[in-house]
């Protein structure tokens, strides 16, 4: 092999992009020439101390949930746009009309200005919804057992939710899985009343004062102990405030 | 394809590179802060353009669309093609003698080497050496041949024994 047809082989050979004749080849012309060896030496050096050396920049640790939430909130959205007209409409005069305020302890002043943050809330709350409907996604840990699934919470999160199951009052326990919401890791844990999915997100107070009716989903929102509870499901009004007081005492 | 599949498969195939986008977002950007907005974006359009997808390399498809969205914005801030060294050069630290013995690691003179070069071929050089994408996979997330592949990175890699050299 001459010079010239060995020199724009180096770098391929250093990429790995030679076949094994070529590479061996090469490698007789490098053994032989040491202008090419030296070359050769140089451009290696230079791939081994980049590959060994540059900063491999890593993604901070919540933009991965940052980016699903937005990637599933687009979803959802050009789901909505592809319902059939009158059902998207009817969502949408549902949330609209069924803006109540809740709680009655929360301060008037307070939640006047935070019921901007408390929509945004809201509205990350019907995605992860839906996001934990489609797919595999509803269940981290599947057990109608609360005391599988409360110990499965601990070292995931940096509280202990409070676990309870209601089979026998018809909301049954199905299991539970980490969510974000609001840029944290949150609680959710999942229940189901004949066919309907209900989640109850579970995070302590920051106290968002949250609609209780989003996009067709019903939500109840209480406060106790200095966490924040959160059921939402396409079940009515009625029925998920009675799982809220079952839950609740 | 349905959107639970749509989503599903997307979180499988494309979520999981998220570092190799960063990484390249982050030296084609040069901060941190652009660089978590355009990977976001990125997504975004990924997602949107998923279905246009074939499946094979979500690596390299996934770079491509990062890619695309960095140079928009690097064109759109007047900067794409030549990389000015004097603003660079009075960004740096003063030269007391802690930093100057910093600085003059090998590390970061690697980084402001890379940082230095054009971004035609600082992609390149990330792609290969950092990412460690084949020729083929860097044809295609750059969208050019594999001819220009291989004479941009012998010019980076030239453009980068100068610098280092340089610097030494």
């Amino acid at each position: 092999m001459m010079c010239k047809s060995a020199l724009p082989l180096i770098e391929p050979y250093i990429d790995g992009e030679l076949d094994a004749s070529q590479a061996a080849e090469l490698q007789r012309h490098l053994d032989e020439c040491p202008a090419c060896a030296q070359s050769h030496r140089r451009l290696g050096a230079l791939s081994t101390d980049l590959r060994a050396l540059a900063p491999r920049y890593t993604a901070p640790a919540d933009l991965r949930s940052r980016i699903m939430q937005r990637v599933s909130r687009q979803a959802l959205s050009s789901k909505l746009v592809a319902m059939p007209r009158r059902k998207a409409i009817t969502g949408w005069a549902i949330a609209a009309t069924v803006l109540l305020a809740v709680s009655a302890g929360w301060n008037a002043m307070l939640l006047q200005s935070q019921k901007k943050a408390g929509d945004a809330v809201a509205q990350e709350i019907v995605s992860s919804h839906v996001r934990s409907l489609i797919g595999d996604h509803l269940l981290d840990v599947p057990s109608t057992d609360q005391h599988n699934v409360k110990p499965w919470f601990n070292g995931r999160l940096d509280y202990a939710p409070d676990v309870k199951d209601f089979a026998a009052e018809g909301f049954a326990l199905i299991g539970g899985r980490v969510d974000y919401l609001d840029h944290r890791p949150v609680a959710a844990l999942v229940y189901k009343r004949h066919q309907h999915v209900i989640n109850l997100f579970v995070w302590p107070s920051d106290a968002k004062p949250v609609p209780d009716a989003v996009n067709g989903f019903n939500l109840v929102i209480w406060r106790h102990a200095g966490m924040e509870y959160c059921a939402i499901s396409d079940l009515n009004q009625t029925e998920l405030r009675q799982f809220a007081n079952l839950y609740e005492h | 394809m349905n959107d639970s599949g749509k989503l599903e498969l997307f979180e499988q195939t494309i979520v999981p590179h998220l570092n190799a986008a960063y990484n390249l977002a982050r030296w084609l950007t040069r901060n941190q802060h652009d660089a978590e907005d355009l990977v976001q974006e990125a997504y975004l359009r990924a997602f949107r353009f998923f279905d246009g997808f074939q499946g094979g390399d979500g690596k390299a498809w996934l770079l491509s669309v990062v890619r695309n969205t960095c140079l928009t914005w690097l064109g759109k801030k007047g900067d794409a093609v030549e990389f000015n060294e004097q603003v660079h050069a009075s960004a740096s630290p003063p030269a007391d003698a802690e930093s100057a013995m910093i600085r003059n690691s090998k590390i970061d003179s690697l980084r402001d080497c890379v940082e230095a070069l054009p971004v035609e071929y600082r992609e390149i050089i990330i792609m290969r050496e950092l990412e460690e994408l084949s020729y083929r996979q860097i044809s295609e997330a750059a969208g050019i041949p594999i001819g220009t592949v291989m004479s941009r990175l012998s010019r980076g890699r030239e453009r980068l024994l100068d610098c280092m050299e340089a610097k030494a």
